[in-house]
């Protein structure tokens, strides 16, 4: 009867160093990938959680948001073709400041823009019901709430928490009866 | 190419089914709904389409001599501009028409307004949410003749 060697082995040693090799390779065919490219189905693993959790999702929202109002800070005069005004310093200031409040409450808008009456808008929707909160150069802050068949909403809005609080009750009211 | 003024004076006439255009930039449509926020006061421009076609809004004769031609146009008919607005602790603003030529475009056309009974030779701006409502209103009921950039 023949005789079986049995070796035994620990990895990092010399003698395993083809075996790690040919593992790694197979894994490489397995997925098709390059070396180079072997982390993507972690990568993905990792965006797929991303995707799938509130948290994410949220902070990617509000990081768009954040990006749409500095491109607003580029705008010119006249953005509009009709001598809009651009948004004032102070608007900036005032809409930096409702956009962190309105983060905290887990409502980020799905953009923002710039007002042809000079301000900035928040703007939401959901399957045919529309809101925007604006903020305007003259210091003024109006909600809308509107669709296409019932009569428009607008409320003027002071800057508080507890304004911003009460008309974000209203409005995710409103958008949820789509 | 749009009509010049000449020596015609303005036509104050507007039928119910007449069409007014105006152009607008891309990034303020949510949902296929243009945003208020797009639409400002005083004093909104438009050509009529008695005197115009729609393209006529894209015009550097229309548009202040600016090239406008990657916008885009929507129009909204006579009969859906409100004529009155009755905001909650604000007086009633009513709004009209009024056909406002200069000389590389005939027809050129201006929403106005003031406080109800005022004389109609003076404008008026009206406070935030008349605006608002107002803009809202107009916002709900134009249509897109096209798209920018098409």
């Amino acid at each position: 009867m023949p005789s079986v060697a049995i070796r035994s082995y620990s990895y990092g040693t010399a003698a395993m160093l083809p075996l790690r090799q040919h593992l790694r390779e197979s894994a490489y065919r397995q997925f098709e990938l390059t070396p180079a490219a072997w982390p993507r189905p972690f990568v993905r693993n990792i965006e797929l959680s991303k995707s799938t959790s509130g948290f994410w999702s949220s902070l990617e929202q509000y990081a768009n948001i954040q990006n749409q109002m500095q491109a607003l800070r580029l705008l010119s005069p006249d953005w509009d073709g009709y001598d809009a005004p651009v948004p004032s310093d102070r608007t900036m200031a005032s809409a930096s400041a409702m956009s962190e409040t309105l983060q905290e409450m887990r409502f980020i808008p799905d953009t923002v823009v710039a007002s042809a009456e000079g301000g900035i808008a928040f703007c939401y929707w959901n399957i045919g019901r529309y809101a925007q909160i604006e903020i305007l150069n003259s210091g003024e802050c109006v909600a809308t709430m509107f669709d296409r068949e019932n009569p428009p909403r607008i409320s003027d809005l002071s800057s508080s928490r507890d304004a911003i609080a009460r008309i974000v009750g209203e409005i995710q009211a409103y958008l949820a009866f789509s | 190419m749009p009509q010049r003024r000449g020596d015609r004076s303005a036509d104050p006439q507007f039928a119910d089914d007449e069409a007014l255009y105006r152009r607008y930039k891309d990034g303020h449509f949510l949902g296929g709904m243009l945003m208020p926020a797009a639409l400002s006061f005083p004093r909104q421009s438009f050509v009529r389409a008695k005197y115009a076609d729609p393209l006529d809004a894209l015009d550097p004769a229309c548009a202040d001599g600016k090239d406008c031609a990657d916008w885009g146009i929507w129009a909204i008919l006579v009969r859906d501009v409100p004529t009155s607005v009755c905001a909650e602790n604000c007086p009633v603003y009513e709004f009209w028409l009024r056909h406002e030529p200069v000389e590389q475009c005939y027809a050129h056309t201006e929403i106005w307004c003031n406080r109800s009974g005022q004389d109609r030779q003076t404008y008026k701006e009206p406070p935030a949410t008349v605006k608002a409502l107002f803009r809202t209103m107009v916002a709900r009921r134009l249509r897109t003749i096209k798209d920018p950039s098409t």
